[in-house]
């Protein structure tokens, strides 16, 4: 049975190809800025201290995803003061969240009575797995992403792009910049699901680096992203099912290639327009 | 235009370990064009940032426009060095200098129509119209400099402080920055630093010179032996004469 005949016949396929569009969404527009502003060392920070929530609510027996998104959030409040106060340690704050975070969600997974769950499902994601309640959970996310972006596009940008003239212009360049990180945050909790928490980063920051190769606004790039986004998880989920492969695996491992392939790309046409400019004469080219 | 711009009296300002501004006293009238040269380290860019609200001075006080520097942010233009910049970053150069309608008014959700005109005022009076559905990626140092500049005059400022404008750019375009602010200086006070002394004596009122203190000189020539008390080392001045643009002061 080939991928696309499954997916009308199984609900979990379909599930898992929705899933991997709508965590999409967030991942091109949180991205974009993850990648603009250089915060893909926050962004690893945030998903794997996340363990520790997931954890912790496994083994008092709430719902994990809950468990990641309050931990998720306290995360992203944590390194956006360490940032803002003690920039100076930033980097073993943030390692230290990383590994204490994790840690502490392996000793609270491992000391939970009955029947123990797959850590790996977790740590690599099950987008198979994927229930009709956790879409809908994945959908609300997605809508307050946009939302806030929508709201505060503007801010946004120039606190990514010079954050000394928007302290300048009376921007609140720290709120401004925590709210980011909770943005992070959220992307951080729905991409968990799609490929778990290791793979968080490839997914925040290949596809939207691969689409700044191509952007002119940050606008562009985000839509550039999650088109990418949903087209890299939609061919690992094929790939996955026709070669019985991990989908996370796949779709993190297909991103690189698609970033390598953009750089290749951008390299040749850079080269092309050279040659170009430089057949048509010096004079164009010098008139400042 | 006469009241004072800038009103420093005894600040100084120490980093940690480090005194890096000491005692400075300057008076800047509205109509001023005010060069600060000294070497790096200097000092040059803690005074801006003092001038901004972005730093705190130890001692001393600063009256900028008549307020304090915090205050006075909506009335400042300021234009940061671009080399600090991610020169990668996708955006247009209409949106880069739409930012500095940001601080003209409360709420800012939605650019309004008196943005769009004044950033497009802004881009005129900087010669950058035809420039604006451009991503700054493709633009050459110098219009990125423009833009700079005109992102600080969306404003309507004041007062601007620009920051190094012609590091990293090629002579040809300094001398074009240079004509600019010399037109622009017919409306508001301007205070820029810079390393390069021979750029900044041609189109300033004043030279001051900074190197933890600040002495100031009107605009003449600086001499072998200024330069060598500045730099702490002897060094020797190029004359460099070469035809500014028409209405550019010797």
């Amino acid at each position: 049975m080939n991928f696309f005949s499954a997916l009308g016949s199984f609900d979990f396929l379909m599930h898992a190809l929705l899933g991997g569009l709508l965590a999409s969404i967030a991942c091109g527009i949180v991205g974009a800025f993850v990648v603009v502003r250089r915060i893909g060392y926050m962004a690893g920070g945030i998903a794997h201290t996340v363990l520790g929530g997931m954890g912790i609510a496994y083994y008092l027996g709430h719902p994990p995803m809950g468990g990641a998104l309050i931990s998720a959030l306290i995360a992203a409040f944590i390194i956006s003061a360490v940032s803002r106060h003690a920039a100076e340690q930033e980097d073993t704050i943030i390692s230290a969240l990383w590994a204490v975070g994790m840690a502490t969600g392996v000793l609270f997974i491992a000391k939970t009575p009955g029947y123990n769950v797959d850590l790996m499902s977790y740590l690599f994601g099950n987008v198979l797995m994927i229930s009709q309640q956790d879409l809908l959970f994945i959908a609300i996310l997605d809508v307050a992403i946009i939302a806030i972006t929508l709201l505060f596009y503007r801010q946004l940008v120039l606190v990514c792009f010079d954050p000394e003239f928007a302290t300048i212009r009376g921007i609140p360049v720290a709120a401004v910049h925590t709210l980011l990180l909770c943005m992070v945050a959220l992307t951080v909790v729905i991409l968990i699901q799609i490929v778990g928490l290791i793979l968080v980063i490839a997914m925040l920051t290949l596809p939207a680096a691969s689409a700044r190769l191509f952007s002119t606004s940050l606008a562009l790039m985000m839509l550039i992203a999650t088109l990418l986004g949903g087209m890299l998880t939609s061919i690992g989920l094929g790939l996955s099912f026709t070669w019985d492969l991990p989908a996370g695996a796949s779709t993190a491992v297909l991103s690189g290639i698609a970033y390598l392939v953009a750089l290749g790309a951008k390299k040749m046409w850079q080269a092309r327009a050279k040659s170009r400019s430089q057949r048509k004469g010096f004079g164009a080219g010098l008139s400042s | 235009m006469n009241s004072p711009s800038i009103e420093i009296s005894n600040i100084s300002f120490s980093y940690p370990q480090v005194q890096v501004l000491k005692d400075i006293n300057l008076t800047l009238r509205g109509d001023e064009f005010l060069g600060i040269v000294g070497p790096n380290g200097g000092g040059k860019s803690t005074l801006l940032k003092l001038i901004l609200g972005l730093l705190e001075p130890d001692t001393g006080e600063i009256r900028v426009l008549g307020r304090t520097p915090e205050h006075a942010r909506p009335l400042i233009g300021y234009v940061p060095q671009f080399a600090t910049f991610d020169s990668k970053f996708p955006i247009k150069v209409r949106d880069t200098v739409m930012q500095g309608r940001f601080g003209t008014r409360k709420h800012q959700f939605f650019y309004t129509r008196t943005d769009r005109l004044k950033t497009a005022e802004a881009m005129e009076r900087t010669d950058i119209l035809d420039l604006q559905d451009l991503p700054m990626t493709a633009l050459s140092g110098g219009q990125r400099q423009r833009v700079l500049i005109a992102r600080a005059l969306a404003c309507d400022p004041q007062l601007l402080l620009l920051d190094e404008p012609t590091a990293n750019i090629d002579p040809h375009q300094g001398e074009n920055i240079f004509g600019l602010l010399h037109r622009l200086h017919d409306e508001v006070s301007i205070v820029l630093i810079s390393h390069d002394i021979g750029f900044i004596t041609r189109c300033v009122t004043r030279v001051a010179c900074l190197n933890r203190t600040l002495v100031c000189h009107s605009t003449s020539p600086v001499e072998n032996e200024l330069l060598q008390e500045i730099y702490g080392m002897p060094l020797s001045r190029v004359e460099h004469e070469t035809n500014l643009d028409a209405g550019v002061r010797p």
